[in-house]
């Protein structure tokens, strides 16, 4: 009886736990996936990239300026 | 320029407080690799809208006051604009599109003094994206500033460079508060009507007329001359600016400038007399304007709109003077005038009268002109 009143504390933990664990990092990920700027920032450090894109913008008038 | 100056942003920034933020949570537009989607919807200047956009959510105790202020409303353009085209209404005429496509490009957003160049000179980021708490002078003030003061003060225009940038490498912040730029007080006044604009005397304390160690001052009662009535050196002044649309690219407005740049030194009567512009007598500049500057608006109002505009659009243009005001900025100690009493005193060159109008200049040049030219002293 011991032992098994053990077990299923053992297992509300561990369940507790996953649920824990899991619960805030799919709150974490999704408030990533909403704030996130990576690909911007990717894109906009990317000096020469940025070059690129500026002398294609030019050359078609249609760019976004800063 | 290349697209890095317009368009790169520095590595730091992206791990600086703004940067923090995240570029959509600003910019708007989507975290995604294709290029064109991503910038859909994109807001170019998210802190233009209501006078601080965005900034507004942290920087409330600026951007609440910043709505009202003179760099933002554009109070003093639009004030003369609306003045001469009386009794015209403003929706009736092509002048909404003119103001739009460029009289406010120098309307400053939050973003177009402390982020990016001015929409006025098109170029982009000031520094990779990073903020600047202090904006850079030569860049910022110096677009939307520069064919007049920012251009004598640096001595780029006029006879002189000023002695507070020559000598002193002082730029405009240091005289003109951020508090003062962020906040016009009264909220929505003009220029010389601002309470707490940038005064010599507050720098200069024992130049007052009456206690001043120097003859000069005392001998010229208080609210007689503005300080550079003595100090400044000749400037730049704009006449016969007119204001076209180019034909080739329908609906764009391109301003062309005099084609006989006009140096000149003129004192005038001060018909602005405020608590912080006291004087009878100031420097006068001339203001780019004349009687047909808008006509080719009348013109291409029936050209691009079938409607046309009103013949007389500048009706009321004798209500207000093309010799204005003016806060030269080219100061120095001693100048060509101050050089003794009778440098000035029986000099008519140096004061605007009759015989510097024209016939087609607005009635209001009336006031400004000085009828009786101080006469030289006698030893």
């Amino acid at each position: 009886m011991t032992i098994g009143k053990k077990k299923l504390t053992l297992a509300s933990a561990a369940l507790l736990g996953l649920a824990c664990t899991f619960g805030v990092a799919g709150t974490v990920s999704a408030q990533e996936e909403a704030g996130s700027s990576s690909e911007c920032i990717k894109c906009h450090t990317d000096l020469e990239r940025m070059d690129a894109f500026g002398a294609a913008a030019a050359s078609s008038s249609a760019g976004i300026a800063g | 320029m290349r697209g890095r100056d317009t368009f790169g942003v520095a590595r730091d920034f992206v791990e600086s407080e703004h940067g923090q933020i995240g570029c959509i949570n600003c910019h708007k537009g989507k975290n995604i690799d294709d290029e064109e989607e991503a910038h859909e919807g994109v807001i170019k200047d998210p802190s233009d809208e209501g006078g601080g956009g965005v900034c507004a959510e942290c920087h409330d105790n600026i951007t609440s006051t910043y709505k009202d202020s003179m760099h933002y409303t554009l109070k003093g353009i639009l004030d003369i604009v609306g003045t001469i085209s009386q009794p015209h209404k403003m929706g009736d005429t092509l002048l909404p599109a003119a103001w739009k496509l460029d009289c406010a490009d120098c309307h400053a957003s939050c973003g177009s003094c402390h982020v990016a160049w001015p929409e006025v000179a098109k170029g982009g980021l000031l520094d990779r994206h990073r903020f600047q708490k202090t904006p850079p002078m030569e860049k910022t003030c110096y677009a939307c500033h520069g064919s007049r003061f920012g251009g004598e003060y640096m001595g780029l225009l006029g006879a002189t460079a000023d002695v507070h940038y020559e000598k002193g490498q002082m730029v405009c912040v240091d005289c003109h508060k951020a508090d003062q730029l962020h906040n016009t007080k009264p909220a929505d006044s003009k220029r010389y009507y601002d309470t707490e604009t940038a005064r010599c005397e507050g720098c200069h304390p024992d130049t007052k007329s009456g206690s001043s160690k120097i003859a000069m001052h005392n001998a010229h009662p208080e609210g007689t001359l503005a300080c550079a009535v003595c100090h400044a050196n000749e400037y730049f002044n704009c006449a016969n600016c007119h204001v076209s649309l180019d034909i080739k690219q329908a609906g764009k407005i391109k301003v062309i400038f005099p084609s006989d740049p006009l140096v000149t030194f003129k004192i005038g009567k001060n018909i602005d007399i405020t608590p912080n512009n006291p004087y009878k007598y100031n420097l006068v500049r001339h203001t780019p304007m004349k009687k047909d500057s808008l006509a080719s608006l009348t013109y291409f109002q029936a050209v691009l709109t079938g409607k046309p505009g009103p013949k007389d659009l500048i009706a009321n243009y004798d209500a207000l003077p093309t010799w204005n005001s003016a806060s030269v900025h080219s100061i120095q100690r001693k100048t060509k005038q101050n050089s003794s009493c009778n440098a000035c005193h029986g000099h008519k060159e140096l004061f605007l009268t009759q015989s510097d109008l024209v016939p087609e200049d607005p009635k209001a040049n009336q006031k400004i002109i000085v009828n009786e030219i101080p006469a030289p002293i006698k030893k």
